[in-house]
């Protein structure tokens, strides 16, 4: 009898549930994530649909930096164009803005393809140049689309068959779907093809074209997918609030998305996102909202109002020096800690 | 079939069976709970219920400037009237519980912060702060039936049926102030200074539009002049504005970049006047503008100036100074926008003064909004003379009233008050900024 489980065939080795463990987490991820509503209410409820949405978004940037390995700061604004085009779909020509999500994801796809296209010739902090360029351009064109500061997404466009899908259990069970739909493709992605061929790229774009890879049609392909995810998690970003405005999609959402890859791990794309949002989104506003008061009540206003940047920018830096591989190998070394324990080896 | 698969499509089935099952059942159970979690207390034996509500402000965003003066007023208040005692019409006492909250003036912050108070506190009612958000969420506290008092005097929250503010909305105000400017100059020159991008600094401005033409005023073009300018860029912009040799400068934006303007027209020679919205003038001119603003500088303010109460017999100062000093402040921490700030709470207090403990808990915001359109035919509210006019809003129409005063800073070197001035009738200043 072997002692522990052995795997004979590439298809069982490269499953996605290929232990017990795995099995006993899909159970209990699933149990948890179909009853939320029933232990979540209200303002907790919310904030799930919105760790899904940024977690969509973070998975998205994972596919193009952590998998492709090329450096996005303007996935924030593709997250806008997604946006966008849900409220202006909506309010324009009264557009159901739940249809229109993948409508968002398609926009900011092309967007994606066409901030692919500096990645052919550039590498490194120039392609981070440029897609700061982008962040600014797009930018500056969704305030020309909303002098206001917001648009208003309509309620009634909200709305499939009476149920509303703009807050509470609808939108929560809407975002789930959503989000574990495009977390499978994200999972099967990386394992694919594909995704092989945007890991070789990564590592080394010019062994990469050497052993036959169209690192082209690669780096294009890796912008319009991340590009893709963004508009979804923008779409749906559009549902969630009341009205959109580009102030929530800065170069500061961009590098928060940045921080959230980079701390929870390049390259695992759906695990690594997962922790990293659930840090950076979930954990920081909670702690925020009890932190700030205490902040602003001892006088250190000016640290209340920056707190967060300095915390995202101590982190990514730490992770970067430190823990390259972010928050993921921590927590893999934990877990074979435990699996060996109490031997070391 | 593959066994795999059928598990797959087990899964799908139980994902939607569930999604189902909850959106029906559990959806409604969350309502209740949510519900229950809802402000009022049932009065026990002391007669004593509580309240939620939410306290939004920019304490360390772009308004922050005059953000902070108002947060300290609405605090004050809180703490004045509960220690005071706040009393239903059927004497039962109202505690008010109240949640602050900084949003540094980012709407999408403040939405989240709208969503803490409404599911995680149940707030009943909401004080708040700038006009993107404010309108923003109108729509939405308006389904939530949530009644929402904003530092934000926006012409478009006079229609929406849960935003109230003791004022004339921005752009009746500017009417207000571009007669006044007809009345000293009848032919002058008006140029627009204000940030492009703001909501609160856009919103006077078609109506301001509209009334110059129709009191024969010229208009000599639009400039963007940021919130957060710094001296270089106003006095670029207020250079840009001299070419066109204006009489008047109109300046929509708070203190910081108004005072700046002004410092501007001084560098770079511009003879003239410069009027400032609400949030661009205040006591402060005085020192933050100096010999710059000397017979150069006015603002307006629906409000009487805490330093100008007396004389004018605004004895309602009394009751704020008194709450300063309760909840800690000094009476230097008086300046008008701790009078707003504070107002915004006594009109909330006034509105639970005139419902029963019964609606306020069983209908909460609803009872709050019906007690506050209650003063439409009946008694208006009033703040001590602190407001240039009675208070009374209207179920159709949230516009308090129409009247303004104008605060010069004088070539001596003071502030002096005029008015009350009203917005002339040939313009319907609210219809021309919701038209846009």
């Amino acid at each position: 009898m072997p002692a522990g489980v052995f795997k004979e065939t590439y298809r069982a080795d490269m499953a996605h549930l290929r232990y017990p463990i795995h099995w006993a987490g899909l159970v209990l991820g699933a149990g948890l994530a179909l009853t939320a509503p029933l232990f979540l209410r209200g303002y907790y409820l919310d904030q799930a649909i919105l760790f899904m949405i940024f977690l969509i978004a973070a998975v998205g940037l994972n596919i193009t930096l952590g998998l492709a390995g090329l450096i996005s700061l303007a996935h924030a604004a593709l997250m806008g164009a997604g946006a966008y085009t849900v409220a202006m779909l909506a309010l324009k020509a009264g557009f159901n803005s739940v249809l229109a999500i993948p409508l968002a994801g398609i926009t900011a796809a092309g967007l994606g393809f066409i901030l692919s296209l500096p990645s052919f010739k550039l590498k490194g902090y120039y392609l981070a140049m440029a897609s700061l360029a982008a962040q600014f351009i797009l930018e500056y064109f969704y305030s020309l689309l909303a002098p206001e500061q917001y648009i208003t997404v309509p309620f009634e466009t909200k709305e499939i068959a009476g149920i509303f899908f703009g807050e509470g259990v609808p939108l929560y069970y809407l975002a789930l779907a959503i989000t574990l739909v495009l977390l499978l493709a994200a999972g099967n992605l990386a394992r694919s093809s594909l995704g092989r061929a945007m890991k070789a790229v990564r590592d080394n774009d010019v062994a990469a074209e050497i052993v036959g890879i169209n690192v082209t049609r690669t780096k294009a392909l890796a912008f319009t997918i991340g590009g893709f995810y963004a508009g979804v998690a923008g779409g749906l970003y559009a549902l969630y609030s009341a009205g959109i405005g580009w102030e929530g999609f800065t170069l500061l959402v961009s590098i928060e998305l940045l921080g959230m890859v980079l701390i929870g791990g390049p390259g695992r794309v759906v695990w690594g996102s997962m922790l990293g949002v659930l840090v950076l989104k979930t954990g920081w506003t909670n702690l925020e909202s009890s932190l700030n008061p205490l902040l602003t009540g001892m006088g250190l206003d000016i640290i209340a109002s920056t707190a967060k940047y300095i915390v995202l920018g101590t982190l990514i830096a730490v992770f970067i020096i430190l823990e390259p591989e972010g928050l993921i190998a921590v927590l893999r070394r934990v877990k074979e800690y435990l699996r060996l324990w109490p031997y070391s080896y | 079939m593959d066994s795999k698969v059928l598990a797959g499509i087990a899964v799908i089935v139980i994902i939607v069976l569930a999604a189902g099952f909850f959106m029906m059942q559990g959806g409604e159970e969350a309502a209740t709970e949510t519900a229950t979690e809802t402000p009022a207390e049932a009065p026990a034996e002391g007669k004593e219920i509580t309240i939620n509500v939410g306290l939004l402000v920019d304490e360390t965003g772009p308004t922050s400037d005059v953000g902070k003066g108002y947060a300290m007023g609405a605090e004050a208040a809180f703490k004045y009237f509960n220690d005071k005692g706040i009393y239903t019409k059927d004497g039962v006492r109202v505690k008010i519980e109240y949640i602050k909250r900084d949003y540094a003036y980012k709407p999408d912050q403040a939405e989240a912060f709208y969503k803490e108070f409404r599911d995680k506190y149940g707030v009943i009612a909401i004080i708040g702060w700038g006009t993107a958000d404010t309108e923003k969420l109108a729509d939405t506290v308006a389904r939530d039936k949530i009644v929402y008092i904003s530092a934000s005097y926006s012409a478009k929250l006079t229609i929406k049926p849960y935003n109230f503010f003791p004022a004339p909305d921005y752009s009746t105000q500017a009417c207000a102030g571009v007669a006044w400017v007809a009345e000293q100059m009848p032919d002058a020159k008006l140029a627009l200074l204000y940030d492009h991008k703001v909501a609160y600094s856009r919103s006077p401005i078609p109506a301001i539009k509209a009334v110059a033409e129709a009191l024969g005023l010229q208009l000599a073009g639009d400039y963007d002049l940021s919130l957060r300018a710094t001296e270089a860029t106003a006095e670029r912009v207020v250079s840009d504005a001299s070419t066109e040799n204006p009489d008047v400068l109109w300046c929509g934006n708070t203190i910081s970049s108004c005072s700046l303007a002004v410092k501007a027209m001084a560098k770079v020679g511009l003879d003239g006047m410069l009027l400032a919205n609400v949030w661009g003038f205040d006591e402060r001119v005085v020192e933050l503008v100096g010999d710059a603003g000397k017979g150069r500088m006015a603002g307006i303010s629906p409000f009487v100036y805490p330093m100008f109460a007396e004389e004018m017999g605004a004895k309602g100062i009394e009751t704020v100074k008194e709450a300063a000093r309760t909840a800690g402040f000094s009476e230097n921490d008086v300046n008008l926008r701790f009078v707003q700030g504070f107002l915004n709470v006594w009109l909330l207090v006034q509105a639970i003064e005139r419902t029963d403990s019964t609606s306020l808990q069983e209908k909460g915001g609803e009872a709050l909004k019906a007690a506050l359109e209650s003063s439409c035919n009946g008694e208006p509210f009033r703040f001590g003379g602190l407001t240039a006019d009675d208070v009374r809003f209207c179920p159709d129409s949230h516009l308090a009233h129409k009247k303004v005063y104008v605060v010069v800073f004088s070539s001596a070197g003071s502030l002096e008050i005029e008015g009350p001035y009203e917005a002339p009738g040939q313009v319907d200043c609210v219809k021309a900024t919701i038209q846009g």
